[in-house]
């Protein structure tokens, strides 16, 4: 097990290792610094912004801007991130808990949801539930995240007024609320952006779910179970669901992934200044530092999730299966 | 000793006045939530570029004086005292005597002096801070306390605009508070963070890319704000952003951008002010060569050529097809809203007839209808970049492809990322741009983008155009020491422009806020819409329970 868990980690290591060259290489081929933008205001003279470029950084070869991020990074520094005038790690420590919570809300929901899908789906195969659930899934799966977060923020939020638009939290004293009354205001601004991000979840998660089911409908032990007179939720809640979601459980950690990236337009879109709005608007800024560091984090997170969700995978599997 | 009738005037004036100001401290209160499409990149006066960071800058500190209505920014007239009650001008103008108001404090209660102003002079000019505007204090020599209510600033030279570069954008530092920092540290220091200011406004809290929290200076040297506070509600999408403002989650938004307009029209809580904007685009014509920037362009070193073109635009169809009415025809290198402007200039007007015949006569010939123009083997064919970030400079590159497809011209639109597009831009890779530009007030702007590259001028001048009449007249109009001297200068200037075509000059958009109608506002200043904000309250009867806030006292 020992020798498993540092193999695994020495792979994390260099996939991040690898990712992050990967993305400082891609950045060098991009256009622009974070000083570029203001280049199209009437009164910030060329020779200020070379100062800028040369403060922070940015007039320095990429192999030795690299080198230096690298250095710094060894003494658990993630650099200076220029566009917000603070420091990368300040930016991320805002950043990244607002993620995981949006995140971690969608896959629990998103799973929680799926679940229930594929066994509503698995209990009427092929009858009126079934079909409806699967056309409700397809759709899931096939709307884009995007379109369907403008469309809620449209709707539920700007015309029907049953959700708030976009931030963290109401406006008013909120300071002076109760810390509980704060949580709720807090949960009920995540509504919609985890909602959305839960919706593509939970189709891919009922899907799996559908599928696991059905294969494990067909085998031995449940006929007996039928035969013992056990009822069809007793059968499927018992019997075959401990055989099936070990599979599901796995997915859970593929779909971090895309969880990550769909947060990254879904952030944007609901005001919530987590990781991707803070990648977003670091891309756009090119603030190369901010980018580094946030692809660093965000990989960190996705691997630690696929790790987690295989070991929950393992022990849910009541074969005793390891699931790599 | 009054006569009756005199009295009894006086009594019904009194209690007008009297009511008048019951009404007044009744109506006195709110928080206006604004809608923000942008976050201010720091709340550090001297590296507040960006629109949002002045604002909030703006509101938390004051100015020793600030512009009047009429935007001038020649000498002091129109200047309104802030910080400064009164100042007085050497017989020379190398001398500018400010008078500090006694009554003036920071948020911390300490009393804002002379010191301050020096110490914010030092920050501004240091190179290790990066003031984005250093080169405006060029001119100034040092600055020097001569009591602790008493600053006075000397100049190196004189020149017509050393009132408005000093006053306009060198906000007064606390010195008391930041001075032990190292000027290289400012930028991020925690004291920059929760600013202590002398303005209207105190700062509360700062989430950044979420919400910012100002609440009225009770103590305010001018008079407590009306207002009891001001949350900027930070949202990077554009739609939401305007949601905010039409769900009622926010009060005001700076600028409505056009597809907001038909959701307006169906919400009665909304409306759109217009005030005046400083923006104005055009397509830019490359001069040099984008291979070899010592060779002429092979297109657009021919001023008839680029006449021909303009003359080919129908701009106020285009205008009207890409803006609808939010936006007129651009007339030159300036906007209208700069008090150097002048809209009786004679431009290029549209005449498609006049323009192919120019063509011809150039030797642009198509071979046969319809087929792009050449000669000598060239076609009349050259590729427009165009920002892929903004909407409207798209529609009126597509319009523009499609007019100049008229006179046998051959557009192709390369729509590139903002920062590839700004790359291509100022390495001169183009043959022709779809560029905007903000100016300010002061017209001194038009000398860096479209005068001559050189030294202290052109220096964003993409397209590399250079005209010694235009830098000549710019030179001299920013030399003048009257505004009609000013004005003329200008005048010959622009008109050396728009004749010598560097550019079509396309649209200036209208600006519209969106205010809720809670909001009681004062009219909008185009160079800073929050600059009357300390007078501005909620209506009464509308009020929520997000407006209840207690004003700051030290």
């Amino acid at each position: 097990m020992g020798r498993l868990v540092l193999a695994r980690m020495l792979q994390a290591a260099a996939v991040v290792a690898a990712v992050v060259t990967a993305v400082f290489l891609l950045l060098q081929f991009a256009p622009g610094d974070p000083f570029a933008a203001s280049l199209e205001g009437a009164d910030i003279p060329p020779s200020v912004r070379a100062e800028w470029r040369g403060h922070y950084g940015f007039e320095l070869p990429p192999a030795q801007r690299f080198a230096h991020w690298v250095g710094a990074l060894a003494h658990g520094q993630l650099g200076y991130a220029a566009s917000q005038h603070r420091t990368v790690a300040e930016v991320l420590h805002d950043a990244l808990p607002r993620t995981l919570l949006l995140v971690g809300v969608a896959l629990v929901l998103g799973f929680a949801l799926g679940v229930l899908a594929g066994l509503l789906q698995a209990r009427h195969h092929r009858r009126w539930p079934d079909r409806l659930l699967g056309a409700l899934t397809f759709g899931g799966v096939a709307v884009p995240e995007f379109l369907l977060g403008l469309i809620a923020m449209t709707w539920l939020a700007a015309r029907w007024r049953l959700f708030p638009v976009a931030g963290l939290a109401s406006e008013g004293d909120v300071a002076a609320w109760p810390l509980w009354e704060r949580a709720l205001d807090h949960l009920w601004h995540l509504v919609l952006p985890a909602g959305v991000l839960a919706v593509a979840v939970a189709a891919r998660v009922a899907r799996h779910q559908r599928a696991a089911l059905l294969g494990v409908l067909k085998e031995d032990y449940i006929r007996t179970a039928r035969a013992k007179g056990a009822g069809e939720w007793h059968v499927l809640w018992h019997h075959a669901m401990p055989n099936a979601i070990a599979p599901v459980i796995a997915l859970l950690g593929l779909a971090m992934p895309s969880l990550v990236g769909g947060a990254v337009l879904i952030e944007r879109i609901f005001g919530w200044p987590g990781m991707g709005l803070t990648l977003f608007d670091a891309l756009l800024a090119r603030d190369f530092p901010l980018i580094l560091g946030a692809t660093l984090v965000a990989t960190v997170v996705v691997i630690v999730t696929r790790a987690l969700a295989d070991i929950a995978a393992a022990a849910f599997d009541p074969r005793g299966l390891r699931v790599t | 000793m009054t006569s009756l009738p005199a009295r009894r005037t006086l009594l019904v004036l009194t209690c007008l006045v009297g009511a008048c100001r019951d009404r007044d401290a009744g109506s006195a209160g709110g928080t206006l939530v604004v809608s923000a499409g942008a976050d201010a990149e720091t709340l550090f006066p001297p590296l507040a570029i960006g629109n949002q960071g002045r604002a909030i800058t703006e509101l938390i500190y004051d100015k020793l004086a600030d512009i009047g209505p009429g935007l001038n920014t020649i000498g002091d007239a129109g200047f309104v005292p802030r910080l400064a009650k009164s100042w007085t001008w050497s017989a020379d103008s190398l001398q500018i005597t400010f008078h500090l108001d006694p009554a003036a404090r920071w948020h911390d209660g300490r009393a804002v002096s002379a010191r301050d102003v020096q110490y914010a002079f030092r920050v501004w000019t240091d190179s290790s801070v990066g003031a984005a505007q250093r080169s405006w204090f060029s001119g100034v020599d040092s600055v020097a306390a001569a009591d602790s209510l008493t600053a006075r600033v000397y100049f190196k030279q004189r020149s017509p605009e050393q009132f408005y570069s000093f006053v306009y954008l060198l906000i007064p530092l606390p010195a008391h508070r930041l001075a032990a920092i190292a000027d290289t540290a400012l930028h991020d220091a925690p004291e920059i963070r929760a600013p202590v200011g002398s303005g209207p406004f105190t700062f509360v809290s700062w989430t950044p890319r979420a919400r910012l929290e100002l609440v009225a200076n009770a103590a305010y040297y001018r008079g407590r704000p009306r207002l009891d506070g001001i949350v900027f509600s930070v949202a990077a999408q554009g739609a939401t952003v305007a949601a905010k403002l039409l769900s009622g989650e926010a009060d005001f938004l700076e600028q409505l951008a056009p597809p907001d307009f038909a959701q307006l029209a169906a919400n009665p809580d909304v409306r759109a002010l217009p005030y005046g904007g400083f923006d104005y685009g055009f397509l830019q014509f490359n001069t040099r060569d984008p291979r070899n920037a010592a060779a002429a362009h092979p297109l657009f070193a021919d001023v008839a050529l680029r006449r021909a073109l303009t003359l080919a635009v129908d701009r106020a169809t285009l205008v009207r097809s890409a803006f609808d009415t939010l936006a007129r025809p651009a007339i030159g290198p300036f906007s209208r809203t700069q008090w150097t402007a002048d809209t009786t200039l004679t431009g290029i007007g549209f005449d498609r007839a006049h323009a192919a015949a120019l063509l011809d006569s150039l030797g642009w010939r198509a071979a046969s209808p319809g087929a792009v123009r050449s000669r000598g083997g060239r076609a009349l064919r050259f590729a427009l970049l165009v920002p892929a970030s903004s909407r409207t400079r798209q529609a009126a590159a597509v319009l523009l492809q499609e007019q100049l497809k008229q006179v046998d011209v051959a557009v192709t639109i390369e729509n590139a990322d903002f920062n590839a597009f700004i790359d291509r831009a100022s390495h001169g890779t183009f043959d022709a741009l779809m560029g905007g530009v903000r100016t300010t007030a002061s017209p001194r702007g038009v000398r860096d983008i479209w005068g001559s590259p050189g030294p202290g001028r052109g220096a964003s001048n993409w397209g590399r155009w250079s005209n010694t009449a235009f830098d000549a007249h710019v030179d001299s109009g920013l030399a003048a020491t009257t505004p009609d001297a000013v004005r003329a200068q200008f005048r010959a200037a622009y008109q050396a422009a728009i004749d010598d075509a560097p550019a079509i000059w396309l649209y200036e958009p209208r600006m519209f806020a969106g205010v809720h109608r809670r909001v009681i506002l004062t009219p909008l200043r185009p160079d800073a819409w929050w600059s009357g904000v300390a007078e501005w309250s909620i209506d009464p009867a509308l009020r929520l329970p997000r407006d209840r806030r207690a004003a700051a006292t030290p």
